[in-house]
């Protein structure tokens, strides 16, 4: 595998918020392979979900997306792309909650139906058929029945299952999860992560998921990407930027989750908060709240420098975590 | 069809409110003057334009508004009468100036009224609440759930025909959404903290009122008015031309559309300008309106 | 609900200036005549006794009697529904013709030209008052054309469709407006929702995606629009009827109310007040037919 899933390069998505422009996204660059669980973690504001929408090109109206594309649809090298070009072809992508992104009017066999009848011409019955093998793949009981419900009729973990479901149905090779679990109660939320690590095997799919919760993200991804601010701050394997961060804000981070096996906790306990996205600046933008900043953290304009191989950290003095 | 195709980027929606105007000036530190947004501008002229021909009419005017001259009836428009003449010869052009006097205020306290009653009632049932609040809110769901208009004809053929009895049956009707505002304000602000700590403190439950409630309230009244304004002039029109309004000779727009209506094919004009001119008072109170609500926003 | 209409429009009568009884003898008639009529009428029972009565007369169907035009008022207004249930009709079709595509080229183009030059059209059709538009309309397309009546309603079929356009399009360009307002802010809701975030990655033309995931849902909320916008809508009626010498209902009550015919008056209130209750029960059964998150209570 010489060739990339995905290539994202220098990402940038801009919006107008009372008049003023800013950057949420700026300048986000990352790469994944097939068959590969890519993670993003960082806080709200950080800029990752948009990330993940605007590879499909979702952004809320008035956003508009910069940068550079490819995906490999093919098998071949990756390739430029518009959004619409890829989906319900190759990419697909589950919301946090799935109450608000399920159609309310229309039932949950016939949305999960929707992908096939567009993409491969699928009779309503042959689609039909096909949406209920979905619904039992992600372990929906009684699908025949439940096929027919609407959205509000079921449980949050079987519309979140559904939502999986959907996405399947065009037979993607890299699913986009945004938040999937946040919305659920921790017992769920075990079932569908266990879902679709399954998935990914059975189906070779890549799945890039983000999320705040360290541990869900420790426990799930192969590689890991930590964004603040609208910058990607450090990326690695996930067992090494858990166990040795390179940036001091990935180190926070990690020290303020209690620990992996257990409950998973949101982010807490860096004091301060993050910059206010108009009022960005070219250098690091951690630095007000670092414990570690040096004189020229704020002046040196930001770079993801390369470690080693699959290794990359944005923060100019690494070293200084090195030593505690 | 790309997403951008899609989901076009829009331009700033609202024309200020940046913080830096296009020639790059701080927009705080630019004249009160400039920062009131175009849309507001034009919309406060025309009124102000309105207003100010009602004023003074009488040195506008040509001729007397209600003066009959039957020799000149129906006359096309010349140099000595603008417009022409009405039916019974009196001049068009004067009549629509006078009727200014009669629409604006009008409408004005066709809008003013039922929003002063409203704010009264809403304070009222918010702050006293009990069967106080009670009564007030079944009276305002049996009101709204009332055809308004038609029941607007029926209680002026009650009263009588005139200006104010339409006046009275709009407020009788209106001052629903403006008491339903002010009292769910006055609710919310009861319940703050510092209101708490205000009246622990000794301070009088009006000057309360005066400070947290009446800005935010008197801010989205604000908003509502214009519109009614437009509304009131509209049906007050309305009424005349269904010759339940204003009685004759008084001049009055809607009246002189329904009195030029059977002389459409000669002199087209007479129920034409009337109408203009109701369209554009309505305009430059509707763009008033709009600034408003978008101001409001910020 | 209905009780509550009806005590209105029975307290119509009672303040009403005037002696009614006077009104129905002739002004000669003497004190003793004037007594005995009463006394036949039962208007000198005790008023509740008199509001009974007529509570139990209207619910056999019973409008009364309309001594003006001495007929039952039940027989004046059977042929009138017809004429206004076709007004209506038409009335709606082509403002839901107009309004839906504008509300969704709107909300799709939002902040651009196409969004900007719909809103203006709306605040235009706002300030237009509905007779000076139907006026206009007879002026600029019926008498140069010739296609179109310029009043009454005509006998077969196709007589009138082509007498009831031009009205239809008035009521439709009044009415407008509103629709496309609200039906433009919840399309901006339903196309920034996650489920169409979610329609939109699954693929598929812009047109499948409107139809599937975008119309159901808009719709909902235009049914509520459209029931809350009937009061206006008769009004509209009313005036247009009258501008277009259309022989509904609308006319009939303008009729009545110049001609001081107060059972007329009340039967017609009425009956506007139970179109009015129709269409809300109407509207509900319709929510609930498309919503599927909608439970019909009874």
């Amino acid at each position: 595998m010489s060739e990339h899933l995905l290539e994202v390069s220098d990402l940038r998505v801009t919006m107008q918020r009372r008049g003023l422009p800013i950057t949420p996204v700026d300048g986000v660059s990352l790469t994944l392979d097939r068959g590969e669980i890519l993670g993003i973690a960082g806080e709200s504001g950080s800029g990752k979900t948009l990330t993940l929408r605007s590879i499909l090109g979702l952004l809320p109206q008035g956003g508009v997306a910069e940068g550079d594309l490819r995906f490999s649809n093919d098998g071949g090298p990756p390739a430029p792309f518009v959004p619409t070009e890829v989906h319900g072809h190759g990419i697909s992508i589950i919301f946090q909650e799935p109450m608000t992104a399920l159609n309310p009017t229309m039932r949950v066999g016939d949305l999960i139906a929707e992908g096939p009848r567009i993409h491969q011409g699928m009779s309503k019955a042959d689609a039909r058929n096909k949406a209920i093998e979905l619904m039992r793949l992600v372990g929906v009981p009684t699908p025949e029945r439940r096929a027919r419900m609407w959205p509000h009729q079921l449980s949050g973990g079987l519309r979140q299952r559904v939502m999986i479901a959907t996405a399947l149905s065009t037979e993607p090779k890299l699913l986009l999860c945004d938040e999937p679990t946040t919305a659920l109660d921790v017992s769920v939320q075990d079932q569908i992560l266990g879902l679709l690590q399954e998935l990914r095997v059975r189906l070779e799919m890549a799945i890039i998921f983000v999320s705040h919760d360290i541990a869900v993200l420790g426990e799930l991804c192969d590689r890991l990407a930590i964004m603040y601010a609208g910058q990607i701050v450090e990326i690695g394997p996930a067992d090494e930027i858990i166990s040795e961060p390179k940036h001091p804000y990935t180190a926070a981070l990690m020290a303020s989750v209690p620990s992996f096996q257990g409950t998973s906790e949101d982010l807490q306990g860096i004091p301060g908060h993050p910059p206010d996205p108009a009022a960005f600046t070219s250098g690091c933008r951690f630095a007000p709240r670092c414990a570690f900043a040096q004189e020229d953290c704020e002046q040196t304009s930001y770079e993801l420098t390369s470690m080693s191989d699959d290794r990359a950290t944005a923060c100019i003095h690494p070293e200084m975590l090195a030593q505690t | 069809m790309t997403f951008d195709e899609y989901f076009p980027s829009p331009p700033d929606e609202g024309s200020s409110g940046q913080p830096l105007d296009p020639e790059g000036t701080p927009i705080d530190e630019r004249s009160i003057w400039r920062r009131i947004p175009t849309k507001a501008k034009i919309g406060g002229a025309i009124v102000l334009l309105y207003v100010l021909v009602a004023l003074f009419a009488p040195v506008i005017a040509t001729h007397d508004p209600i003066e009959i001259d039957p020799i000149t009836r129906l006359a096309s428009p010349t140099a000595e009468h603008i417009l022409g003449t009405d039916e019974l010869g009196r001049d068009i052009f004067s009549r629509i100036i006078y009727a200014t006097r009669v629409d604006l205020p009008l409408g004005f306290l066709g809008a003013f009224l039922p929003a002063l009653l409203g704010v009264a009632l809403g304070a009222m049932a918010g702050y006293y609440g009990g069967w106080v609040d009670s009564v007030i809110m079944r009276t305002s769901d049996i009101v709204q759930a009332f055809p308004a208009y038609i029941l607007i004809i029926a209680l002026v053929f009650a009263l009588g025909q005139g200006a104010s009895s339409i006046i009275f049956a709009f407020t009788i009707l209106g001052w629903v959404a403006y008491a339903r505002l002010v009292r769910s304000e006055v609710l919310r602000v009861r319940g703050l903290d510092y209101v708490h700590a205000a009246r622990v403190a000794g301070l009088s439950r009006f000057r309360i009122l005066r400070v947290h409630v009446f800005p935010n309230v008197i801010s989205q009244a604000l908003v509502y008015l214009p519109s009614d304004i437009v509304f009131a002039t509209l049906a007050l029109a309305a009424f005349s031309f269904l010759g339940l309004g204003i009685p004759p000779p008084t001049p009055e727009w809607g009246a002189m559309i329904a009195e030029g209506q059977p002389f459409i094919r000669t002199n087209w004009w007479f129920a034409t300008v009337p109408g203009l001119v109701i369209v554009g008072l309505g305009l430059g109170m509707s763009l008033v309106g709009e600034s408003a609500e978008e101001a409001l926003e910020r | 609900m209905m009780l509550g209409i009806i005590l209105v429009v029975f307290l119509l009568l009672q303040i009403t200036p005037g002696d009614p009884v006077r009104q129905i003898v002739g002004l000669r008639a003497t004190e003793e005549q004037l007594d005995e009529v009463r006394e036949e009428m039962g208007l000198d029972d005790h008023v509740l006794v008199q509001y009974g009565r007529y509570v139990a007369l209207v619910a056999q169907g019973d409008l009364g009697y309309s001594y003006k035009s001495k007929q039952p008022v039940t027989s004046l207004i059977k042929d009138r529904v017809v004429v206004t249930a076709w007004l209506l009709t038409a009335g709606v079709f082509l403002t839901l013709l107009i309004s839906i595509p504008a509300a969704i080229a709107a909300a799709l183009y939002r902040g651009r030209t196409a969004d900007q030059v719909i809103r203006g059209a709306g605040l235009l059709g706002l300030s237009m008052p509905a007779f000076w538009v139907g006026v206009m309309l007879l002026l600029l397309v019926a008498l140069p054309t010739g296609w179109f009546p310029p009043g009454g309603f005509g006998e077969t079929f196709s007589e009138r469709l082509r007498s009831i356009f031009l009205p239809a399009l008035t009521l439709a360009i009044g009415s407008s407006p509103f629709i496309i307002r609200s039906l433009r802010a919840s399309m901006i809701t339903v196309l920034n929702s996650d489920y169409v975030a979610t329609g939109r990655s699954i693929g598929g033309s812009r047109r499948r995606l409107i139809r599937r995931f975008v119309f159901r849902n808009a719709a909902v909320s235009s049914v509520t629009v459209l029931a809350l916008e009937i009061g206006f809508l008769l009004f509209g009626a009313v005036v247009i009827e009258t501008t277009f010498a259309l022989p509904g209902l609308g006319q009939g009550l303008v009729l009545a109310a110049r001609g001081r015919d107060l059972p007329a008056i009340q039967g017609y209130t009425l009956l506007f007040a139970v179109i009015v209750v129709a269409v809300y029960l109407l509207s509900d059964i319709a929510q609930a037919m498309l919503d599927p998150r909608v439970e019909i209570e009874s």
